[in-house]
């Protein structure tokens, strides 16, 4: 009965979707008017709601008639983790997806619903009618979550994958991450839309710049999330594995924030369109990549489930996104001359095309590395395996430097800074540098890669402060929000986050005893008692663990977790998070008799929860930025009202519009 | 935008040809991409394990003690084992841990294929993967039978690439390796290798 | 704004300050590397043959504790580092570095991130360069300059 009914609605939003596609491509080649299209793409976050919720009630009822209950759905495991079952396979994750996606759908009908004829938000509507296509297509045909299964009355759901069953992150990172790839879907479908209609102003731009900073923060929190999730469940004491479906994530990230930067130099100054709207194309069509190598099995991956079927309808699909974007790239390109210069390599324009330079190479280092080895191996047989060492020994140095701009990017003022300027308004974050430095320093801090990241830490905090400071004292309150100022949230949230990472990595202690009961480890002024083992079971898992007694105060349990169902073996890590540092442990061997040795393995890692507070900054800064902010005036979005006029009266462009002005009264 | 912005020089950005040329430069590069994605993988899984028609690794080191496969001397201490010494008959290796399940379904093979190789110039020896608690060894062969040596040794674990255990390598009496078993053999698969290649 | 001299000599402090930490924090480190450490920092080098790209150091997998062990014991045993290197590459082949070497076509992955990164500070370089270099502003372009801010200002003022 739901199988039919959720494959009815499955159906609904691939009729509806292709329908509303193709009327509304008709009607506006045509130059009519796309009514019919509003109406069938009403229909698709109908038929994406219906979908979701009427998986959601199979999971809840267990209805293992249907063949996605079947695969993931269980009696015994909590209420919570059955929702969260619906993301934990590909075919309930792709309804998520087209759930999602016809939220965005219905937010772009609502919101625009006064400018309905209004060509450029009729193709943006086809564009976005034509990616649910494809999501409900897939859903339809090769990964169909709704089939119909008959099942022995006795048959009992074996429950998602274990390490999908017991954290509650799980219940959130993949939706985050979710609304954050499909969130991107919006500004490629209006990019995609100015290209068609040759509106290649500025117009496209401003109507998604909102859409765009709230899939960012989304895609930002469920990265951060997932690394978190990884920490706590995965048990080897990390976070970042450069892993392809974690690189997967990161590359439209790291593509959507070069976007969320030079955007603003295309507002302001009506500069780099092309390049705006390739980084659009890019980071949509890189969150396809990204469910490609993800669900393909095309490259090996921990997390990756390979479900061969959907590979090539993802590759398609991005063939089709990445040549269709570059072909309409190239025959809009004589439109796409864009006014105005860069003046000097001192102004806040400069700055983000070097913010771009960085997150572009880091984008494409993350891409060389993962897809390296099937060049390799295509090109000469070689096989290669691309890991931390590679991604570490590169990215620091991008991150150093970006840490480096993200302090004096923020002072810089628009088309020209002069060097007295810069000093002036750097001197308090100079200092703030020194002081980070020499407290870190005297803490103990050793080596150059953290210690440097400290330094510039203190110089970019002290630089994001600044700007908030001066914001707060002007107005108050509402010095926090808007775009300038809640993005300097983000920015101190960024700095919070690289000193976690680097202090975590860089001071890590990792080692492994061999305890028999009653005895203690030491390590780094911490001290580890195993008191015995301890067992207890549920009807889907036997847990054992360990009695470990830390600094002879609390007690904790790393473990072994056997899912019965599944007959998997895991390890569960046990944490003592800490403002300072994280003390976990995790059980690496269990004797067969009670009384015999474990193998325990005490990991150190210092300012790690920083990591996570720094991503919560960010997403609360994403979250500031998404009002509007405080009215300005002028040219300097900075410092209006403390920039002497001198100052302006410097500015070259100005002057220059003077010198054509004078020649054409001439 | 404030009036005077408007006015701004036009100053050379990217032509619309260049755009069009880089535009088709990144379309072939997408194309590529496109293509390694689509047919760059081989068959990566179906090789043969590369130790195979190869020379036997060097496997030595000293037995378990309190076992009764290891041989001792006549002061009761272990002799090291160097499968140089054993070779000129038939080897078995195998890998095995006491943690690991498809072990313990393997072990009756084994105990048979011992029996069967006394009168069959074959010897076993087991080398312990990833099993630290050597009381447990004990335990187990008590338990479960069996009179070959056991050895505490990563190198082999490593020379031999051991992944997935259990694992076994028969070594042939000119000390190449000549069958791979994985995930579990059964004696009769042994039996049958060694009778055809003696030609019985 | 002009500096005055006390500003500069507190820049000077502020620089002298940054640059005497951070030679004094980089080379004042602990060269002498216990084994233990060694063995960490080996571990990180090489993949988990059986587990998609985790490291030796990441995995919980048998035959990823069965390397580390042999580490620690190659390193007991007295090996360098291209030994224990060149022992896990014999066995499992060059997939087992995590760092991809730098011969072969291997170099290109090197080499392609540092090209394009030397070509976009290209661009971006030109790009500054070709469009800036106006001419400082002459008397008369200040007065013009001086003209539009007064109408500027009146805008806003309204």
């Amino acid at each position: 009965m739901l199988s039919a009914i959720g494959t009815a609605f499955v159906l609904l939003g691939l009729t509806a979707s292709l329908a509303g596609a193709v009327s509304g491509a008709v009607a506006l080649v045509r130059g009519q008017g796309t009514a019919s299209m509003r109406q069938f793409a009403w229909m698709v976050p109908a038929a994406g709601l219906g979908a979701f919720v009427v998986m959601e009630i199979a999971l809840f009822r267990r209805d293992y008639s249907v063949s996605f209950v079947q695969q993931v759905g269980s009696d015994s495991i909590p209420a919570i983790f059955n929702f969260a079952a619906l993301w934990s396979a590909l075919e309930g994750s792709l309804i998520l997806w087209a759930f999602v996606l016809g939220g965005y759908i219905a937010a772009v009908l609502i919101k625009f619903s006064s400018r309905r004829n209004d060509p450029l938000l009729g193709w943006a509507m086809v564009v976005l009618l034509g990616i649910s296509t494809f999501f409900f297509a897939l859903m339809a045909i090769p990964a169909n979550p709704f089939q119909r299964v008959s099942v022995a009355a006795d048959f009992v759901g074996r429950g998602p994958n274990p390490l999908l069953q017991d954290h509650v992150l799980v219940a959130f990172h993949p939706p985050m991450l979710y609304l954050g790839y499909v969130g991107f879907t919006v500004p490629f479908a209006f990019a995609i839309a100015a290209l068609i209609t040759g509106r290649l102003g500025e117009g496209w731009l401003v109507e998604t710049r909102r859409w765009t900073v709230i899939a960012w923060g989304f895609l930002t929190f469920g990265i951060i999330l997932g690394a978190w999730w990884s920490y706590e469940v995965l048990g080897w004491g990390g976070y970042w594995a450069w892993d392809p479906v974690e690189n997967a994530s990161l590359l439209p990230w790291l593509t959507g924030t070069a976007y969320l930067h030079s955007v603003m130099v295309q507002e302001r100054r009506g500069m780099l369109r092309v390049w705006n709207l390739s980084l659009v194309c890019a980071t949509f069509a890189l969150t396809i990549l990204g469910t490609f190598l993800t669900r393909s099995g095309v490259i090996d991956s921990v997390h990756a489930f390979a479900d061969g079927e959907v590979g090539p309808w993802l590759l398609v699909f991005f063939a089709i996104i990445t040549l269709g974007s570059v072909g309409l790239i190239g025959w809009r390109g004589d439109r796409l001359r864009s006014p105005g210069a860069i003046d000097s390599p001192l102004s806040r324009e400069a700055s983000f095309l070097a913010n771009n330079v960085l997150f572009g190479a880091m984008a494409f280092v993350v891409l060389l590395g993962t897809v390296f080895p099937l060049f390799a191996e295509a090109f000469d047989g070689s096989r290669l395996t691309i890991g931390r060492p590679y991604f570490d020994s590169l990215g620091r140095p991008i991150a150093i430097v970006t840490l480096f701009l993200m302090a004096v990017a923020p002072v810089l003022p628009w088309r020209k800074a002069s060097t007295e300027l810069l000093q002036t308004r750097l001197f308090w974050p100079g200092v703030s540098s020194v002081g980070v430095l020499a407290l870190a320093v005297i803490i103990g801090a050793r080596g150059f890669w953290p210690v440097i990241t400290f330094a510039l830490a203190g110089f970019a905090g002290g630089a994001a402060m600044r700007q908030i400071v001066l914001a707060t004292r002007r107005q108050g309150w509402r010095g926090f929000i808007g775009r300038t100022n809640g993005g300097m949230i983000v920015h101190l949230g960024v700095i919070v986050l690289a000193m976690g990472v680097a202090a975590s990595e860089s001071y890590k202690t990792d080692r492994v005893f061999t305890l028999e009961p009653g005895e203690t480890a030491f390590v780094d002024g911490h001290s580890f008692q195993y008191d015995e083992l301890g067992a207890d079971r549920t009807s889907r898992r036997e847990r054992t663990f360990a009695r470990v007694i830390i600094d002879d105060q609390q007690e904790y349990q790393p473990a072994r977790t056997r899912y019965t169902q599944q007959g998997m073996i895991v390890g569960t890590p046990s944490v003592r998070p800490g403002f300072t540092e994280d003390l976990y442990l995790v059980l690496d061997e269990v004797p067969p008799n009670p009384d015999g040795p474990i193998r325990l393995r005490v990991i150190i890692r210092p300012l790690i929860t920083w990591i996570w507070g720094g991503g919560i900054l960010m997403a609360i800064g994403t979250f500031l930025a998404v009002f509007p902010g405080p009215r300005r005036r002028g040219t300097d979005p900075v410092g209006a009202s403390t920039t002497p006029p001198e100052d302006v009266k410097r500015d070259p462009l100005l002057v220059s519009a003077f010198r054509r002005l004078r020649r054409g009264v001439a | 935008m404030t009036p005077v912005e408007e006015v701004a020089t036009a100053t050379p950005e990217p032509r619309s040809s260049n755009i069009r040329s880089i535009a088709i430069a990144i379309g072939i590069v997408c194309v590529a991409l496109i293509a390694l994605l689509a047919f760059g993988r081989g068959d990566l899984d179906a090789q043969p394990h590369p130790l195979l028609g190869q020379k036997v690794p060097q496997v030595q080191g000293m037995p378990l003690e309190g076992l009764a496969g290891t041989s001792v001397n006549t002061e009761g201490s272990p002799i090291p084992y160097d499968i140089d010494a054993e070779v000129g008959d038939w080897v078995l290796v195998n890998f095995f841990a006491t943690w690991c399940a498809g072990c313990i379904v393997e072990h009756p093979d084994l105990v048979e294929l011992e029996a069967w190789g006394q009168s069959n110039d074959l010897s076993l020896v087991a080398v312990l993967f990833d099993d630290p608690d050597t009381d447990a060894v004990t335990r187990f062969f008590d338990r479960e039978g069996g009179n070959w040596p056991v050895l505490e040794s990563p190198r082999s674990a490593i020379d031999f690439q051991i992944a997935q255990i259990p694992e076994s390598f028969l070594v042939a009496p000119n000390g190449q390796v000549i069958e791979h078993y994985i995930g579990g053999l059964r004696a009769f698969q042994v039996q049958e290798t060694i009778a055809e290649l003696e030609g019985r | 704004m002009n500096l005055t001299a006390g500003s500069r000599a507190a820049w000077a402090l502020v620089a002298v300050a940054l640059l005497g930490l951070l030679s004094f924090a980089s080379l004042d480190t602990d060269n002498t590397v216990d084994p233990g450490e060694r063995a960490e920092a080996l571990n990180d080098l090489f993949a988990c043959p059986t587990c998609d790209g985790q490291s030796v150091a990441e995995s919980n997998a048998g035959v990823a504790a069965t390397i580390r062990q042999f580490i620690r014991d190659e390193i007991a045993a007295g090996a360098t580092d291209t030994d224990i290197r060149n022992a896990l590459v014999n066995s499992y082949g060059t997939e087992v570095l995590l760092n991809p070497p730098s011969d072969g076509v291997a170099t290109l992955v090197w080499m392609l991130p540092v090209l394009v990164l030397t070509a976009g500070v290209a661009v971006v370089t030109v790009t500054v360069r070709r469009s800036s270099g106006s001419a400082d502003p002459t008397a008369a372009d200040e007065r013009l300059v001086a003209e539009l801010l007064d109408q500027q200002r009146a805008e806003v003022d309204e």
